[in-house]
């Protein structure tokens, strides 16, 4: 399967709710192999309930300037979240679909997590 | 096969997994791809993923992992939508890739690769017939 | 003093090199109907292009990576590719604008043309494209055009009254007569020809190609702070001498014979002749910037090897697609279009280009994986955000002027 079949799936909670599109998909690399990379796996999808844009990067904490691109790209993506791969139950080509209840994650670091649904 | 469950590990976990966090769209999709000799190869146009498939339920026993970049005309159906067959994919299996950070540096020289054929082409078609074209510039 | 020497040539280039036919026309009709009351646009118009030509420079000597790369990363194919369509195709419509140029400026030397010129314009644009080393070309083209200082030195030959420039540049609404869309309609055109959107993506290219690291920061920053309002100074040169000559006797610009009457008047022949050598130089190095940066926008988008420094073999695509924008540039003109219609178009067609360009790079000189501790300070990014907007309303209000006003008249 491709990483680009994959971005901009929806997907839907274990009672059908949307949950909004992939923006992103997140790996762990894995120990290197000697001179090599190690391997990818994936562990999270990235989600965002309300826009597909690409984020540059502010909202994964590393750019925060300048203040007023910052904002207006936070606020775009106020709800996005960290939903782990374990989670899902089946790909298709038109959604994703979650198997479990899955906690919150937000998205940006500087939001704590709850463990209310 | 295992079925979906409830996060295994602490939630924290997934948004920092012992620092080695890789968000593929951020940091490897479209990211321009370098040989030993820094000469580009291409951008990342698409990424291979092993261990999901579509219109299946997902066998956790194995996270997925990726084992190939795409590039080439692999690009087009990420603009206009659409699927290329995989007999037409120009790959670059991750087992090349040294270091992937702001460039992402593959261990075989741009020309000892299948996929950089139309670079090869255009040079030997049209490039190197005109003359000075083998030439350094001065 | 090596290193002097280096950093006087590379102003001295930038200077030189600052003005292309986009601003020599553009100055002159705006010279010759409005007198100074457009030079806020064009001090404007200078600082922006310092601030964001600084930016892509600094971005280019710290990570490496020149502007269309990090575009593409940044905004992902499918708006990358509308930035990069956009872009390349105002691109090749300045392009062609400045091959026009070049022939234009050999009709005035010869007596005959333009048609005629054009295969020689695109050889030669080639040639040296396929053949000359980078600096040399930048060096000698930048060099040459400072002849263009002659257009100042007759100003001064003119005897103007400084009082009247002064008050037609400090009091602008004085100026207006006729239609006062038109009056905004050229500032958007004078916007678009002073900030034009190829000199970023060739100057962060550039930087590329001449291996810029961070210790030649202070080089780039001489050129760009030092050099570009030097260079703008001599756009305002052009518009003067047409304020002085032209728009007493209420004379249009349609050609170059208008632009250089001014010099002239004031120099003679040999005047004439520096003028004539100056518009050469300025064109022709506009054109192998502008042929070179359609070749960077489309290699770097699509991650193609580039750049002179490379043997042509050893970047193919990269040379082929140069070739091949060359042939569009010389085909459109063959089929006899002003080249002084399709300037005024470019420049319009430019303002609206901006905001593509020059959003990245905002976004990228702030980001710490490209640039480490050399991001944009507060100041820089206050000043960049303010541009931002001021090019946006550009951006959006140059067709719509354009169509209303019917580009100017």
């Amino acid at each position: 399967m491709l990483l680009s079949e994959l971005l901009d799936l929806p997907v839907r909670g274990r009672d059908g709710e949307d949950l909004g599109r992939v923006v992103d998909v997140r790996f762990r690399r894995g120990a290197r192999r000697g001179e090599y990379e190690g391997e990818l796996e994936l562990i999270a999808l990235i989600v965002s309930p309300h826009s597909r844009m690409s984020m540059y990067g502010y909202e994964r904490g590393r750019v925060n300037r300048p203040a007023v691109i910052a904002t207006w790209i936070a606020w775009i993506h106020r709800r996005s979240r960290v939903i782990p791969w374990e989670c899902v139950q089946r790909v298709d080509e038109d959604a994703i679909a979650l198997g479990v209840a899955v906690p919150v994650i937000p998205l940006n670091i500087r939001r704590s997590i709850s463990d209310s649904d | 096969m295992k079925r979906a469950t409830r996060p295994q590990r602490p939630l924290e976990w997934y948004r920092d997994p012992d620092g080695r966090g890789f968000d593929a769209r951020l940091e490897l999709l479209d990211r321009q791809m370098l040989d030993p000799d820094d000469v580009p190869i291409s951008t990342v146009d698409d990424v291979e993923l092993a261990g999901v498939e579509i219109g299946s339920a997902v066998d956790h026993d194995q996270p997925p992992t990726v084992v190939a970049l795409l590039v080439g005309a692999a690009v087009l159906p990420r603009i206009f939508g659409g699927h290329m067959p995989r007999s037409r994919w120009d790959r670059i299996e991750w087992r090349h890739v040294l270091r992937a950070d702001s460039v992402i540096h593959i261990n075989t020289a741009a020309d000892d690769m299948d996929a950089t054929w139309l670079e090869r082409w255009i040079r030997d078609r049209v490039i190197a017939p005109i003359p000075g074209g083998r030439h350094a510039p001065e | 003093m090596k290193k002097i020497f280096a950093v006087a040539l590379g102003i001295l280039t930038a200077i030189g090199g600052f003005v292309d036919i986009g601003d020599l026309v553009t100055n002159a009709v705006v010279g010759s109907r409005f007198g100074m009351s457009l030079t806020w646009v064009v001090l404007l118009g200078i600082v922006g292009i310092c601030v964001y030509a600084d930016m892509s420079g600094r971005v280019a000597a710290v990570s490496g990576r020149a502007t269309f790369e990090i575009i593409r990363e940044r905004l992902g194919p499918r708006a990358g590719l509308a930035n990069l369509t956009a872009s390349f195709l105002i691109n090749l419509l300045t392009l062609t604008a400045e091959i026009g140029g070049i022939a234009l400026a050999l009709q005035l030397a010869a007596g005959v043309g333009p048609g005629m010129w054009i295969p020689v314009a695109l050889f030669g644009v080639w040639i040296v494209v396929w053949r000359t080393k980078f600096s040399i070309m930048e060096n000698v083209t930048g060099l040459v055009g400072l002849c263009l200082i002659v257009f100042a030195v007759a100003l001064f030959l003119l005897n103007p009254d400084w009082g009247t420039l002064g008050t037609q540049a400090s009091q602008p609404w004085t100026q207006i007569t006729g239609n006062p869309l038109s009056y905004w309609y050229f500032a958007v055109a004078l916007f678009g020809a002073a900030m034009t959107p190829y000199e970023v993506f060739f100057f962060s290219s550039g930087g590329v190609e001449e291996g810029w690291t961070r210790k030649d920061l202070g080089t780039e920053r001489a050129n760009v702070f030092i050099g570009f309002p030097l260079g703008g100074m001599l756009s305002l040169a052009i518009a003067a001498c047409a304020a002085v000559v032209l728009l007493p006797k209420a004379i249009e610009v349609t050609s170059l014979s208008q632009i250089v009457l001014p010099v002239a008047q004031a120099g003679g022949k040999l005047a004439l002749a520096f003028v004539i050598v100056g518009i050469l130089a300025a064109t022709f190095g506009a054109a192998l910037e502008t042929t070179l940066s359609s070749g960077y926008t489309l290699a770097q988008f699509f991650g193609w090897s580039w750049g002179k420094f490379r043997k042509p073999a050893q970047a193919a695509r990269f040379h082929l697609s140069m070739i091949i924008c060359l042939l569009i540039g010389g085909g459109i003109l063959a089929t006899g279009v002003d080249p002084v219609a399709v300037t005024e178009v470019s420049v319009v067609f430019s303002a609206v280009a901006l905001p593509l360009t020059y959003f990245p790079i905002l976004v990228v000189a702030n980001d710490p994986e490209y640039m480490g501790d050399e991001v944009n300070g507060r100041m820089r990014n206050g000043l960049a955000v303010f541009f931002l907007a001021v090019i946006m309303v550009a951006a959006l209000a140059a067709i719509p002027l354009m169509i209303i006003t019917g580009m100017g008249s």
